[in-house]
């Protein structure tokens, strides 16, 4: 069987200073459109999140890059 | 043990200007019928989206129209529509990928939620669920008797680099890396803390521990040695330590860097308890639990 989970992290691109800060700027986007947004709920409410765009959890999620492994 | 009732979920967004953002955070299942837990500020992406949709579905209509106009040639469609001025960052898809077995596969059925802003908790539960899913189904401490002190440990899933696509074709977003991993860390149960999380309902009381909870540990357990859950970690403070570092920032210039300490906060069993009790929602309480590790 296929193990999501892992104990081993492996080395991928490291990301400039400049496209942390534009991440950094997405989820500073989201937060604050998300914070209007539940404004409105009240406590209890039920809610279900439709899925607008399902994910395909790609195989090679599961495969290590070998060109990452630790030498 | 924690790592047999903690897992991840995967929030996928993309943008009006085609990018595409995403990163896991965590859930803790808590029985057997797949009731879970996790912090209600992990379906941002889903309000962002019901926030912008309004405007989004506004632009679409109106650069429709422009396209559809028979009148004007491509040069004046395109200047109309430049006029505009859609904000990039309208959100436009999203999908939360919940990570429930442990065989690669995910829920991406519509999940039901109980929300409870002021608590910035979420209790959901997952359809179609296999017990065999989970290898170790969690207690629960017992409200009130936390001693100051005792060691607990956070877990979830920051510094995970996965990549998030759009597969354009498929009309999907697709995931790439190298498999999840989980990362704990540890601090003291320091204090509880009262604040106002949400702007509608009462102040509510948080576990405040002596280390910070991390970008991808949101909704997974605050846990001591035996594994007994004794909060889902919330959110994280930045208290002034009111020292000042002189760091250098080029050019032969220094600046004066003010210091902090970055405490988490979890939503205690104190507010966690009443409301699974209030669903009907079975729970089980560690026998004995409380006041582990504490002796200040």
């Amino acid at each position: 069987m296929l193990n999501l989970y892992t104990h081993t992290a492996y080395s991928t691109e490291v990301l400039t200073e400049d496209q942390l800060d534009k991440q950094m700027d997405n989820l500073r986007e989201i937060e604050a459109a998300a914070d209007k947004a539940w404004r409105t709920v009240a406590s209890g409410t039920l809610l279900s999140t439709p899925t607008s765009a399902r994910v395909t959890m790609s195989l090679n999620v599961l495969k290590p890059n070998p060109a990452n492994r630790p030498k | 043990m924690a790592r047999g009732f903690t897992r991840a979920v995967v929030a996928s967004v993309r943008f009006l200007d085609g990018s595409v953002e995403g990163g896991p955070a965590a859930f803790t299942v808590i029985n057997r019928d797949g009731w879970f837990l996790t912090a209600m500020h992990v379906l941002g992406p889903m309000f962002a989206w019901q926030e912008h949709q309004p405007a989004l579905d506004d632009y679409n209509m109106r650069a429709a129209a422009i396209v559809a106009d028979a009148k004007l040639d491509a040069r004046k469609k395109k200047k109309q529509r430049d006029r505009l001025h859609p904000n990039p960052k309208w959100v436009t898809n999203y999908s939360f990928a919940w990570m429930a077995a442990n065989d690669g596969s995910s829920i991406d059925t519509p999940v039901t939620f109980k929300l409870f802003p002021e608590l910035d908790l979420a209790v959901g539960r997952l359809v179609p669920f296999d017990p065999s899913w989970i290898e170790t189904y969690p207690k629960f401490g017992t409200p009130g008797t936390l001693e100051i002190g005792s060691s607990l440990c956070r877990l979830g899933f920051p510094f995970n680099s996965l990549s998030c696509g759009w597969d354009a074709d498929a009309g999907k977003f697709s995931l790439t890396g190298s498999g999840i991993c989980f990362f704990p860390n540890e601090g003291i149960y320091a204090r509880n803390f009262v604040e106002q999380w949400a702007p509608q309902g009462n102040p509510a009381m948080f576990y405040e521990t002596s280390s910070p909870g991390l970008l991808g540990q949101s909704g997974g357990p605050l846990f001591d040695r035996q594994g007994t859950i004794w909060g889902i970690q919330s959110h994280t403070a930045h208290l002034p330590l009111h020292f000042k570092s002189r760091l250098p920032v080029g050019d032969g210039k220094t600046a004066e860097v003010h210091q902090f300490l970055n405490v988490g906060r979890a939503v205690p069993v104190d507010n966690i308890l009443p409301v699974l009790e209030a669903e009907g929602i079975a729970f089980e309480i560690a026998e004995g639990a409380g006041g582990v590790g504490g002796g200040i």
